[in-house]
């Protein structure tokens, strides 16, 4: 730890005691929070589909940046399985049996 | 003689079935809790209850989402909610404020000219006036900075407290809070530069 982090931390820890410690709700608030959450509109369909919809695109996002990953890492520089394939489609077609 | 303790589950129930009573109540239990996160990590500009009223509607409206968490204290989860409520707000300011020299007072100065000296110094002894200096400074860093600094070293939680809370892996806790130690030394040398001009 350099100087500067120890002596933040023993502001920090000075700073921290002096931070209000009132805590009982205010009179009224409970009451004010109450009305306005009944007062809030249900959520709509709309806006559900919505939500599921950017968590699906998300989704298809990352599978295919991982898709294209693994492809990047796979793809070989010489073609190794070309020169059996030919082999065995010439041998099929084109040579006697 | 003090109230019997609240029943919470039973005022869940009654909260799900619309109970005004029940409600009102659960805002009463954990209004002390709701605020005093609200005040670690508010806007200055933002007013505390505004931003407590805010948790708790939201509290309310996705009630059905704690539903399905078995296991997870409500308290965990509201605190959740209020340190991403207040991390939201943090973020919708449209720019930090700017602190120069000369707007700082006696105490502050000297809380700043304690952090940036090298030489061996005794702490200013003024408690309110190393409050007042760390939140100037923590006021400067990017809404993120803040919060992680605020967790770590204000409130002296532990980075798998500040992961629960933030939803940020441990590694991204304490990269983010050496990184912000790092932003916040800058600002503080920045403005002790200002001093000697």
């Amino acid at each position: 730890m350099n100087e500067f982090d120890r002596r933040w931390k023993l502001a920090a820890a000075a700073a921290a005691p002096a931070s209000p410690q009132d805590s009982a709700a205010p009179f009224g608030f409970a009451t004010r929070v109450v009305a306005t959450w009944k007062s809030q509109p249900a959520p709509s369909l709309n806006a559900l589909w919505q939500r599921l919809a950017w968590r699906a695109l998300g989704s298809v996002a990352a599978a295919l940046a991982m898709i294209l990953a693994v492809g990047a890492t796979f793809t070989p520089q010489d073609d190794p399985l070309t020169p059996p394939i030919e082999d065995t489609v010439s041998e099929l077609l084109w040579l006697p049996q | 003689m003090s109230p019997p303790p609240l029943d919470v589950p039973a005022c869940l129930a009654k909260v799900r079935l619309g109970d005004d009573v029940a409600a009102r109540q659960l805002v009463e239990h954990l209004y002390p809790l709701v605020i005093k996160i609200v005040r670690s990590h508010r806007p200055r500009r933002a007013a505390e209850e505004d931003l407590a009223q805010e948790v708790f509607v939201k509290l309310f409206t996705r009630l059905d989402q704690y539903e399905g968490r078995d296991g997870v204290p409500l308290d965990h989860w509201i605190s959740r909610v209020a340190v991403t409520t207040c991390l939201d707000a943090l973020r919708a300011e449209k720019r930090r404020p700017e602190w120069r020299w000369a707007d700082l007072g006696e105490g502050e100065r000297a809380w700043v000219e304690y952090f940036t000296g090298t030489e061996p110094a005794a702490a200013p002894a003024d408690a309110q006036s190393a409050r007042e200096a760390v939140e100037l400074l923590l006021s400067q860093l990017a809404p993120d900075d803040r919060l992680v600094l605020t967790l770590l070293d204000l409130e002296e939680r532990s980075v798998a407290e500040i992961s629960t809370l933030t939803g940020w892996g441990h590694s991204a806790v304490k990269v983010r809070a050496f990184r912000a130690r790092l932003k916040l030394r800058k600002h503080a040398l920045q403005l002790r530069k200002e001093s000697k001009l």
